[in-house]
């Protein structure tokens, strides 16, 4: 029983929603690919690339991509490194406090970045980890870590013990088995932390606005420069760039997990 | 658990400090990374300006003047009125994405978008789409809704609109597993006993939803109360806190100052989460 002023409503909804959320981004396209855009006009007057040159040239943008890909593929990294054994414990070890530590390690999670942000300037100045890429990585790890081993815990638990000791009957030593058998079962979950945490990276502004210098400017950081330097098309085109690895995030975030287990890894700022 | 049953006392022993040693090198990351920043934060803002010792005075002169307090005001008020709106945004948004539809997983596409792309690129697109001369004003004034261009960047009215565009998708993920997890046959069973769909809304999906409507609600507030990248650059003169600390810091140049205010802001957004944590132990007892 479905009535014409009901499928009107509902038309309506779905299409004020679309245009509520996707306009802001086709502006982002409009300035960027766009040149005489003012007055009472819909759309700009002629179409260029000409913004994106612009920030080639005048402000390295190839250097800043590349750091900021470079910083994204170090917090990865070290992300994966701690997290992955971290993880692996306390799916399948027997640990003392477990809750407790669970908790430690959510916490950077819990409050806003700019609280401990202001610590790790201070701290980052006076040991020169400053305008280092490895020093802006070490600060994205607590962006990443705590989401990454949500994911990592969730998907030791659900491996099959008897998949593993399946194994080790067979007479497989346990590098053996961790390449043949554990590897395979849990890289879905280690492919999505991996992915995370490149895009925590890749997306952070509040930390690396903290920590950043001359020689490890960011993509956020180089947009918010652009834009207070009253490039806005500039900072539009860099924009367009940013907004590329958070689409495929999300395209293949969708299909590996329903959108809601996603929650207390997003976390805007 | 396959290791773990094996229990004997030496085993035991070794056991736990296998498990600690895998541990062990993430905590030294949130050690040297988080814990203790946080600790120097909370130290410095105890620290006087000048000379030795000990002081509440930044915290005092944050909690107690007029300023202070009206940086806690506008922070508050530009979340819940945020926070009320996404909510009411996010409702019929849910109910509708519950059904299957063509392009439902499109629309669940955009629904994320906000909280995955950066939030610094989605306030600037907001900015350019609501300007003087962004779309929507144009548009209203073709059409005779106008007569002059309506002021909505850098206004409060304008920033709460930001907000919720930024912010209501967490709301809208919490409530859509509310609703997925409420049995269709009770919906039906009013159905058919002759109530109207509005009925049954009210009756008897709202009394179910509650406790998802709550923790929606408080994890959008939650956002907004510690939102940076958008007020940063599309709040103008209007500073919540997260700006105001930043200001503070980098450009006065008072960490100490600054370190108090970032302390009370970790405090109340600490309190949301618990807050929040105890809401969702609610919904999964319930």
């Amino acid at each position: 029983m479905r009535t014409l002023p009901a499928t009107l409503l509902r038309a309506f909804l779905v299409v004020g929603f679309v245009l509520f959320i996707s306009l802001p981004l086709v502006m982002i396209l409009l300035d960027a690919f766009g040149a005489d855009w003012f007055g009472m006009r819909m759309l700009p007057a002629q179409w260029t690339l000409r913004w994106f040159v612009w920030a080639a040239q005048t402000i390295d943008l190839g250097a800043v991509a590349l750091n900021t890909v470079e910083i994204a593929l170090m917090t990865t990294v070290l992300t994966l490194a701690a997290a992955l054994p971290a993880a692996w414990a306390i799916a399948r070890y027997r640990l003392p406090f477990k809750a407790i530590l669970i908790g430690a390690i959510l916490f950077p999670r819990m409050i806003p970045e700019i609280t401990f942000a202001l610590g790790v300037a201070r701290i980052f100045y006076a040991i020169h980890l400053t305008n280092t890429a490895i020093g802006i990585a070490l600060a994205h790890v607590m962006l990443a870590a705590p989401f990454a081993v949500l994911v990592l815990v969730s998907t030791f638990e659900g491996l099959d013990s008897r998949l593993l000791e399946a194994g080790t009957v067979m007479g497989c030593s346990p590098l053996r088995l961790f390449w043949r058998v554990t590897l395979p079962l849990a890289l879905p979950g280690i492919v999505a932390a991996a992915l995370f945490s490149f895009l925590a990276s890749y997306n952070d502004f509040v930390l690396t606005l903290m920590v950043y210098g001359a020689d490890t400017v960011t993509l956020p950081v180089q947009t918010y420069l652009s834009l207070g330097n009253g490039y806005l098309s500039v900072a539009g085109a860099i924009s367009t760039i940013l907004l590329v690895p958070s689409m495929l995030f999300l395209l293949a975030m969708m299909r590996m997990v329903n959108p809601e287990n996603l929650l207390g890894g997003l976390k805007g700022a | 658990m396959t290791v773990a049953t094996r229990g004997m006392p030496a085993g035991h022993a070794r056991h736990v400090l296998a498990g600690s040693l895998l541990v062990c090198p993430l905590m030294l990351f949130l050690a040297a990374a988080f814990y203790y920043p946080l600790v120097y934060t909370v130290a410095e803002s105890v620290t006087p300006t000048a000379g030795p010792g000990l002081t509440l005075a930044h915290y005092t002169e944050f909690l107690g003047s007029r300023a202070g307090l009206g940086v806690l005001a506008l922070t508050l008020g530009l979340s819940l009125a945020a926070t009320l709106l996404s909510v009411l945004l996010s409702l019929p948004l849910a109910l509708l994405l519950r059904r299957k539809f063509l392009g439902r997983r499109a629309l669940q596409f955009l629904m994320m978008l906000p909280i995955t792309i950066p939030a610094l690129v989605g306030a600037l697109g907001l900015l350019i789409l609501y300007d003087r001369t962004g779309w929507i004003n144009v548009v209203l004034l073709k059409w005779h809704v106008l007569s002059e261009p309506l002021a909505i960047d850098y206004t409060i009215p304008g920033l709460i609109l930001f907000y919720v565009w930024m912010f209501f998708p967490y709301g809208g993920l919490v409530i859509m597993s509310g609703l997925g997890a409420i049995d269709p046959a009770l919906e039906e069973a009013g159905l058919v006993m002759g109530a109207s769909p509005m009925v049954v809304f009210r009756r008897v999906m709202l009394p179910l939803l509650r406790s998802s409507l709550w923790a929606g609600a408080v994890m959008i507030f939650l956002q907004c109360f510690g939102a940076f990248s958008v007020p940063l650059i599309a709040g103008g003169n209007y500073q919540p806190i997260g700006v105001k600390i930043y200001t503070i810091a980098n450009v006065f140049l008072d960490w100490p100052q600054a370190s108090a205010m970032a302390v009370v802001m970790g405090i109340i957004q600490g309190g949301l989460v618990f807050l929040y944590q105890s809401i969702g132990q609610r919904r999964r007892v319930a």
